[in-house]
This record gives structure tokens, sequence and C-alpha cells, in this order.
């Protein structure tokens, strides 16, 4: 098999405020293949873009802080890399496109501007070939008129032209993984399908792995071969695509499943809901973060954390139904 | 299931126009132009029924909840609700109609206001409405309360002390507090998580079927639409290009936009997404201050014609319940 291209382990992240110490991620592990794209999925608050700024080390430091773990790429591990390292291993080897396209592009200058600053940091090129590059990497997302474009400023361009600027600016020294933080969640459907079509095409193209974070199950579906599941900073099922979607094993798993409408549905189902609310990290429950709101819940649930159960290859459940001495109950979506 | 009713329409919304003019230009030339925000809108909603409004950001459907309970003063057309010819109502007219109508707003942090116990919010409207005794509004509040699914000990509290499905459910008590007939409901749930969602979606399912409501539901989200609405209408660039039956709409669309619409929602099956022919629509919408010519949509149709360049196409009913605007039907 081949090694991973990314190997996250044990990454605790907490912000320090006023109200006391949130417990954003809790100590989860991954990794992340060459070429795969990964879905990273859960309601809000509950660690996916925590997750990702860890990776890239840009958690602001106060109130944030990594507080244990490790992330491999290759051999180096970035949590002991210095900020100089890190600078050269972002966008050259892992970027990000963030959630809301406004914010991550300076308002004051060009988008043209915006490409070849990073790649001038990144590559000896001359200007005159960065700025061929720039309009290379706009028509590679798919910007009709991309020598007119780059003229532009953010605010004359549309959303879905934004968050395809953000691509252009993440692939443009070809990274090895791409960090996709919600990328359509405030576009609409025909442009979210148009920015899926394209990161599946970089994937492709460019053989980068992604991770698409997202609190929609059904983006995830087109576009990932495997699936993780997040609850109040922790991991609850990782698996195939087929494994999540087909067979899940995860009472949170299933509540998600059953409570969003599928646009395929053939007769009107009343939705299922998920009693309750997330648990607060400021002090996250003792056992199992789900079970105040789980049908399933075991006395054991409230005292000790699930550890992960494997019953396939690649399908890991944190839950204590997956042990062998829980009762054979009814258990399914 | 509920039970219909089979009168007539209890809202008939006729070639309505919404225009804001905005002011544009430099130092020297200032000009008014006008942004179309709904250029000819027309439908119908039945009693007891929910029209579910879809399409793309800025396309004009929060202008429609908001031109329909009158928030803004229509430009032309004719909103008639119960009969009545509504779209000239006084002021003082209007009030009686608005204890008939309530909307509820996309935004569950702004749409409460921060000083007022939920108490208060929610008998604000029996005040204003005159109904009801101050005692009797005390009772009902907590009746409401229960309704929707908070504890009547909440009364005394503030909304900054609920969650962002807690606050949705107040507005909503706050809206039935008057018993009206028909709702307008902005984005109801979209800032909302999914696992809350569905809790407020069955909630409105259930109220409906208790008190018979209307409902038009405003939403970019169209899983969602299609599963609680009886009928759909695809609002494009300010103009409704197509409404069937929910099921209809979603297994044959016929308008080009509503196809490409359609493909898009994303399926949570991936089985289900690789065998899917998707068809991708390229290019953005158009500019609502000058519109193309011709068909509104013809800059992104793949079968756009010599006549979608010259001609507005008009909504027109080509199968029973199903009516379209495009040239090639
Ligand atoms: N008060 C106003 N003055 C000027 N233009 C306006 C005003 N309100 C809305 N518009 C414009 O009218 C158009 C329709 O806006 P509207 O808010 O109805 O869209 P929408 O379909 O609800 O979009 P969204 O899905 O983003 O909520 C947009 O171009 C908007 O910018
Ligand atoms: N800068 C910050 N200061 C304090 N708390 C934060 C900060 N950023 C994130 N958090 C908290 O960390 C948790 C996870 O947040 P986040 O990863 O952004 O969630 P999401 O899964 O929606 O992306 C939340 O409880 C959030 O409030
Ligand atoms: S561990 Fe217990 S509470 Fe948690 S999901 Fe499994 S059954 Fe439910
Ligand atoms: S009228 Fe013409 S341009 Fe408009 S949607 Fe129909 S075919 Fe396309
Ligand atoms: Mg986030
Ligand atoms: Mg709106």
């Amino acid at each position: 098999m081949t090694k991973p291209i990314l190997k996250v382990e044990n990454l605790t992240t907490q912000f320090l405020t006023y109200a006391g110490i949130v417990q954003a991620v809790r100590g989860i592990s991954f990794e992340i293949y060459p070429g795969e794209a990964i879905g990273l999925v859960g309601e809000s608050g509950c660690g996916k873009s925590v997750t990702g700024l860890s990776i890239m080390r840009l958690i602001p430091d106060p109130p944030g802080k990594i507080v244990s773990g490790s992330v491999y790429l290759d051999r180096k591990n970035l949590l002991e890399s210095s900020e100089k390292e890190m600078r050269n291993v972002r966008g050259n080897e892992i970027s990000m496109i963030f959630q809301d396209p406004m914010t991550s592009l300076n308002p004051v200058f060009s988008i043209g501007y915006q490409i070849m600053e990073t790649l001038l940091l990144h590559q000896e090129i001359t200007k005159k070939q960065a700025k061929e590059k720039a309009i290379e990497l706009l028509d590679m997302v798919h910007i009709k008129s991309p020598e007119e474009v780059i003229n532009r400023y953010p605010h004359q361009l549309s959303g879905g032209m934004r968050q395809r600027v953000m691509a252009a600016i993440a692939i443009s020294c070809d990274p090895k993984i791409i960090i996709a933080d919600e990328p359509t969640t405030s576009l609409d459907v025909t442009i979210q399908a148009q920015i899926l079509n394209l990161l599946n095409d970089l994937k492709t193209k460019l053989n980068s792995s992604i991770v698409l974070i997202t609190h929609n199950l059904a983006v995830v579906a087109g576009l990932c071969s495997r699936v993780l599941v997040m609850y109040a900073g922790l991991i609850m099922e990782e698996g195939t695509d087929m494994q999540i979607y087909n067979k899940p094993m995860h009472p949170y798993t299933w509540g998600l499943m059953k409570a969003v409408p599928k646009i395929n549905e053939e007769e009107k189902e009343r939705l299922t809901t998920i009693p309750g609310l997330p648990p607060d990290l400021l002090s996250p429950p003792k056992g199992c973060p789900f079970a105040l709101r789980c049908d399933y819940a075991m006395q054991i649930c409230f005292q000790k954390k699930p550890p992960f159960f494997e019953p396939q290859k690649g399908h890991k459940i944190a839950c204590w139904l997956m042990d062998s001495r829980a009762p054979r109950t009814k258990r399914s979506m | 299931m509920n039970v219909k009713t089979i009168d007539g329409p209890i809202l008939q919304v006729k070639r309505l126009k919404k225009y804001f003019p905005i002011k544009r230009g430099g130092f020297l030339k200032k000009e008014t132009v006008f942004v179309k925000a709904i250029d000819e809108v027309s439908f119908n909603v039945k009693k007891g029924e929910t029209l579910g409004l879809v399409g793309e950001t800025g396309s004009g459907k929060t202008t429609v909840g908001r031109t329909i309970i009158r928030l803004y003063k229509p430009t032309s057309g004719q909103i008639i609700f119960n009969g009545m010819d509504i779209t000239n109502f006084s002021e003082n007219k209007m009030q009686k109609v608005r204890k008939e109508i309530q909307m509820i707003f996309q935004d569950p942090y702004a749409s409460l206001d921060p000083r007022l116990t939920v108490e208060e919010i929610v008998t604000e409207p029996m005040e204003i409405h005159n109904l009801y005794t101050p005692e009797k509004r005390r009772e009902r509040a907590s009746e409401l309360l229960n309704i929707i699914g908070l504890n009547p000990e909440h009364l005394n509290r503030f909304p900054h002390e609920f969650s962002g499905g807690q606050r949705q459910r107040i507005g909503l008590a706050r809206a039935l507090a008057v018993e009206p007939q028909f709702i307008v409901c902005d984005e109801p749930v979209s800032a909302l998580d999914v696992s809350i969602q569905a809790q407020i979606i069955n909630t409105f399912e259930d109220l409906q079927e208790q008190f018979g409501l209307t409902y038009l539901f405003i939403s970019h989200d169209i899983a969602m639409v299609k599963h609680i609405s009886d009928n759909i209408a695809v609002m494009y660039l300010g103009r409704i290009m197509e409404t069937a039956p929910s099921n209809e709409i979603y297994k044959h669309p016929l308008h080009p936009y509503t196809q490409a619409l359609m493909t898009a929602v994303p399926i949570p099956d991936p089985q289900a997404e690789k065998k899917r022919a998707r068809i991708v629509l390229e290019g953005d919408i158009s500019s609502n201050i000058n519109l193309p010519k011709g068909c509104r949509f013809r800059p992104r149709c793949k079968y756009a014609k010599k006549i979608c360049e010259e001609i507005e196409p008009k909504l027109e009913e080509k199968e029973t319940n199903h009516f379209v605007a495009c040239h090639l039907y």
C-alpha cells in the first residue's frame, strides 16, 4: 500500500477564552494518501476549520494553541517546524482555500497582483513569466477572458469567480495537498457544481490530495473517496465513501443522514430529528460526546469515551455498540 | 397527510414588479438607474398548501416576500389576498391584513429585539392587533411556546440566551401569535445546523396540519424546498421561469435553467452521484439593471434560438399545472 502523504496524530487544539478553555479539537488522528480526496464532515463548531488551520499552523495564538499531537508531512513534523519553514510549506506543499473568499482576498490589490505575489514568493521567475502563469492559472480554473480579469479587483467579481481565484492561488505552486474549507457553502447550487467539478479536475490533473471540509454530506458524495465524520472535536466515524454512505455504523452518522431530505426521495418522508444540541466544548462530557442525544446510549457511554472499532478494513467507528459486550439490539439506520 | 381544501387561491400575485431606484456615476454625472428586483412575477397559492420559491442569490425571492406583505411598495402589478386586492391598501387597512400574513426572517439573530423578553416578543403582535386581554395574551404566549416546542419557563428570558434553532422557534411563536392564515418564511432554516433544521421543518409541517396554514417557503436549499412544498416556483433574474408540483418539477423540469438547477443539487449517495448526468451551467447570473434582451436566461442557455434574442417568453401552462416561460415549448 502507498504511504500516506500527511499523517495527523492525536491533534489537540484549544482556545483560551474568558469563559474558559474551548476544547475545539480533542486528539484526532487521520491520514491522507497521495491523490485522494477526503471529506471532513460535521455540523458547525465541531472543529473542522480548526483542524485545517492547525495543519497549516495558522491558529491565531493567542487565544489558540496546539496543545499536543503531531502532523507529519513526509518525515517532517509540521508542529515542530519553524515559522520560516512553514512559510515554505504553505502554498508550496499544502494550501488552503478558505470559507469566505471575500475576507481572504485583499480588496486593494488586483487579482493578477495577488496571484503573481504568491508565484514570485515561492518561485524563481520574472514578473513577465509570473503574469503569464497567472493568466494560465485563471484559465485552468475556467475563468473566461483571464487577460482581462487579472486587472480586476475582488469586489468586481461574483462569489463563484472569487472562489475560483482562490483556487487559482491555491494551486499556483502545485501543492501536494489542497485543504478546501467549505468552498461552496455561500454559493448557489449551480455555482457549487462548477466548483466541485473544478476540484475534481485539479485532483485528476495535478494529482493533488484534497481535503474537503463541509457540513453537507451530499457535497462530499460526488468528490471524495474517503469520509471522516466529526462531532464535538472528535472523529466519530471514518470509512470509504461506500462504507459511510451505504453502511454507516455510528448513531450520529445515521442521525445526520436521516435529518436531510434527499432530492431524489420518491415518497415524502418525515425528517428524523436529532433531539437536543451538540455539547458545549468548554466542558465536553467525559464519555461519548453524543450520549445525551443518542437513542442507543448505554451506561458505559456516559462514563468512558468509546475507542475506535474497525470491523472492516478502513472502517473505524467510535461507538460502544460495536463492542462485543453491547446488547445485540436493533441497530441500523 | 394534510387535508387540503379545494377552494380557490388564498394568494394571487399578478404581474408584480418591484424596481429599486439607485444612483450611479461619478461626481459630475449622476444618473438614476433601476434595479429590477422583481420584473413581472405571477403565481397563486392555494389555502393550506406550501409554495416553494427557489432561485439563485439576487434572483428576487426576498423581495417577493417583502412586497407581498407590503414592506415594499409594489412598482406595479396586483396582490390579491383572500379575494381582496391589497396592492394599494392604505397603511391603516394593511394593518388588518398583516394579522393574516406574517413573515419569518432568515437571520434568527437579527430578527428578535434583544431588549425584550420572550414573553414581550410573543405578546407584542397581539397588542399591536388589539387581540385578547392582557391576561389572555400571557396565557397564549405560554401555549405558543408549548406548541413550537419550547418550555414556557423560558418566557422571562432574553433572545441571547437561546441557540439559533430556539430563536427561530421564538420567531415562529411570534408569527403564530395573531393566528395568521399565511406565513412567508424567508430562508427560515438556512442559518441552522442540519440536525436542528429537521426539528424546525417538522414543526412547520405539524403547524400546517394543525392550523391549516399556508406557506410561501423561500430557500436556496432545493432538496429542502422539494421536501416541504406542494408546488415549486423557480425564479431567475426577477421572473418566474417555471412552476409545477414539486415531484413533477424535479422529475420533468422543462426550463433549461430548472434542468441545470435540479441536476446541480448533490445527492448524498456516491453511487447515484457517479451515475448522474449533471448539466453544468456556465457563467453567472446577468445584471438586473441592464437585462439581456429577449429571454433573460439566454446568455447562459445552450438551446438559445433566434427568437430568444428578440422576444421574452411568457409563463404559459404547457402541461396541466405545469407552467414554463421558454420558447422551446
Ligand atoms: N432595498 C434595495 N435597494 C436596491 N436594490 C435592492 C434592494 N433590495 C434588494 N435589491 C436588489 O434586488 C435584487 C433581488 O434581491 P433579493 O434580496 O430579493 O434576492 P434573493 O433572491 O432573496 O437573494 P438571496 O438568495 O441572496 O437572499 C438584488 O439584485 C438586490 O441587490
Ligand atoms: N479564534 C477562536 N477563539 C475562540 N474559540 C474558537 C476560535 N476559533 C474557533 N473556536 C472554537 O472552536 C470550535 C471549533 O470551531 P471550528 O473549527 O471553526 O468549527 P467548524 O467545524 O464549524 O469549522 C468552536 O467551538 C469555536 O467556537
Ligand atoms: S458510544 Fe453510546 S452514546 Fe455514543 S454513539 Fe455509541 S451508543 Fe450512542
Ligand atoms: S427561451 Fe430560449 S434562451 Fe430562454 S431558456 Fe428557452 S431556449 Fe433558452
Ligand atoms: Mg468552519
Ligand atoms: Mg433573500
